[in-house]
């Protein structure tokens, strides 16, 4: 089981290097040179001349041959240093702390919620196929698909802003800090994603248990007079977890950098805006940090899903001793 | 000028080279509030500064200026006097349905600003080194829907490096280019991007009378004489359509019936000492 982790630990390296160099080569293939949006010809107006161009150009590197740009970066990622951004001069790392935690609590929490909703929503859709229940959850779901979440934010923030005159703080507080300025400033996006989310794994809870409900071993337990609870939770829901789980693992991983809608709704100076920004500017370092960070969670997720598999589903073993044993 | 210009700022030597990004995190001035605390994406708070010249100025304590790019966001903003001013402008469908909530606890100036949604021709690209092109051309826009359309491209293109390159290099037929929104509003500023040779003349067009012109009313010290020149000059490139000249706008500026002896100016830039500027009681 350990060495299975490991080995997927080291697999992680070439993936995330392949992902780099892909980066890094898609940002030199675009045009675009941020020493000139440095020099403020991208605001109205702006004297751009060429000698102040290359000396601009110099001071950041990137007069540099592609090769030797590349293998600094990688360099300095094996010593932990992510480099600078073009656009602000402060340490990539510096401008990921400010937004790392905002976005990391959005993506947990707004998880949390729409598994907490979805999970016993979908079940009970399955068990009450074609019945009201059935529909009422059925609709509901297909409402958080239908409608992209930034409008169910701007709806919210209507809302709250029409009749109670209120709306979100506009500056982040870290949970641990002040709790309660954190939650009146972050639950909204959190429902409105969540709601979004929920939808999709309701829908997938209802299928899976449905298909799961067709088994002839759910047959037999039935047969063998089980409570209609033990047979439900204990033989259909957990074998009708593994879709769920893996849609969930990636929606996780999606969040840590795909609201940049969401995030321009509610003002939130989070990851998504923030490499949005970056491509636009063509800040390399801090669109490579950023694609380099989202691989890592996505791989570091899918791994947590597999062995999140072994425990729901025996007959699924990374142990290679055990594997043998069968 | 470039000395007097208020965006430009002397910085002493010293930090600059150590380092170059030293004016984007920390300040060094005279002005009547000091730089607390920057956190970039989200706000920038600056505290009073005791020590100011003006003595018993600024009125207020400090001012935290939040960086808001949606525009329904900053309306919100108003909405719930999370915040008490707006500095760019606001659509006037949001500004409707800011006064139809607060009524007078509201103040909306409407300011003729310095800014024209116009699109620039490349004069070094065929057809459009052809007056009667350019003319044509001038001649078939609807301002009204053309201004409506162009704000909208004007806030997807702006700062994105791609478009900037190509300006740079000139690689366009027409170029959605506002310009104007200066800091002072001297012509030498507004107008220099129809001179021969100029960085800012994406274009490229090339007026003799034009250049002469605008050098003439650059040395000219008598200002009735030297409007009379700009006028001219003016005229000219409006006759042989150098550019497509949309409308000149105007802003929108709301901001709580609390804020006192606030004036609003033309250009969103100035007049944002805010040293004498103050707040009545909620």
């Amino acid at each position: 089981m350990w060495q299975y982790v490991l080995k997927r630990l080291l697999l992680m390296i070439p993936t995330l290097l392949g992902v780099a160099l892909v980066v890094f080569l898609l940002m030199h293939v675009v045009p675009g040179d941020i020493a000139l949006l440095i020099l403020g010809a991208g605001e109205q107006g702006g004297d751009v001349n060429l000698f102040e161009l290359q000396k601009v150009r110099n001071k950041l590197g990137l007069d540099r041959p592609l090769y030797e740009q590349f293998f600094s970066w990688v360099w300095g990622i094996v010593r932990l240093d992510f480099g600078n951004s073009l656009w602000t001069g402060a340490p990539v790392i510096e401008e990921l702390r400010i937004r790392f935690p905002l976005t990391l609590q959005v993506a947990v929490f707004a998880t949390l919620i729409s598994t907490v909703i979805a999970i016993p929503l979908g079940m009970l859709a399955a068990i009450r196929q074609d019945t009201w229940v059935d529909y009422g959850v059925r609709v509901i779901s297909i409402g958080g698909l239908a409608i992209p979440n930034f409008w169910t934010g701007i709806l919210l923030i209507l809302f709250l802003v029409i009749y109670f005159e209120w709306s979100p703080p506009l500056v982040f507080v870290p949970l641990w800090e002040d709790p309660w300025e954190n939650f009146k400033q972050l639950i909204w996006p959190i429902v409105t994603v969540g709601y979004r989310n929920a939808a999709v794994s309701t829908r997938l809870t209802r299928s899976a248990v449905l298909e799961i409900m067709r088994e002839d071993y759910i047959r037999t337990a039935w047969a063998k007079g089980l409570r209609e609870f033990i047979v439900v939770v204990k033989h259909t829901l957990k074998n009708a977890m593994l879709p769920v789980i893996t849609i969930i693992g990636a929606e996780l991983a999606f969040l840590m950098g795909g609201l940049v809608v969401t995030e321009t709704v509610f003002t939130l100076n989070g990851l998504g805006r923030f490499i949005v920004d970056a491509i636009l500017r063509r800040d390399i370092p801090v669109v490579q940090t950023m694609v380099l960070l989202t691989a890592f969670i996505i791989v570091f997720v899918n791994l947590i899903v597999d062995l999140l598999y072994a425990w729901l589903d025996p007959r699924i073993s990374y142990g290679g001793a055990k594997a043998s044993q069968r | 000028m470039s000395l007097a210009h208020p965006a430009n700022f002397i910085y002493p030597k010293k930090h600059l080279d150590t380092d170059p990004h030293y004016f984007k995190t920390r300040t060094v001035g005279t002005g009547p509030f000091k730089l607390k605390n920057y956190v970039r994406g989200s706000y920038v708070e600056m505290e009073r500064n005791p020590d100011y010249w003006k003595k018993g100025l600024p009125y207020l304590d400090g001012i935290t200026y939040f960086i808001i790019t949606d525009t329904s966001a900053r309306t919100t903003a108003l909405r719930s006097s999370r915040v008490d001013i707006e500095l760019r402008f606001l659509p006037p469908v949001d500004v409707n349905a800011i006064k139809q909530q607060l009524g007078d606890k509201i103040v909306v100036a409407k300011i003729q600003s310095i800014g024209n949604f116009g699109v620039t021709v490349n004069a070094g690209k065929k057809p459009f080194d052809d007056e009667r092109v350019r003319k044509a051309l001038t001649l078939a826009i609807d301002r009204y829907d053309a201004v409506k359309t162009l704000v909208e491209a004007e806030h997807k293109v702006e700062e994105t490096a791609t478009w900037s390159q190509s300006r740079l290099n000139r690689d366009f037929e027409l170029l959605v280019d506002p310009y104007g929104s200066t800091t002072v509003g001297d012509p030498d500023e507004m107008l220099d991007k129809f001179v021969t040779g100029q960085p800012e003349n994406w274009g490229r067009m090339s007026d003799p009378v034009v250049d002469d012109l605008f050098a003439l009313q650059s040395k000219e010290m008598n200002e009735a004489k030297r409007i009379q020149l700009v006028k001219q000059m003016s005229k000219r490139i409006l006759e042989k359509a150098w550019r497509i000249e949309g409308l000149w706008t105007t802003r929108l500026e709301v901001r709580t019936a609390r804020l006192r002896n606030y004036e609003p100016m033309p250009s969103h830039w100035n007049n944002r000492r805010f040293e004498d500027v103050w707040l009545t009681a909620k």
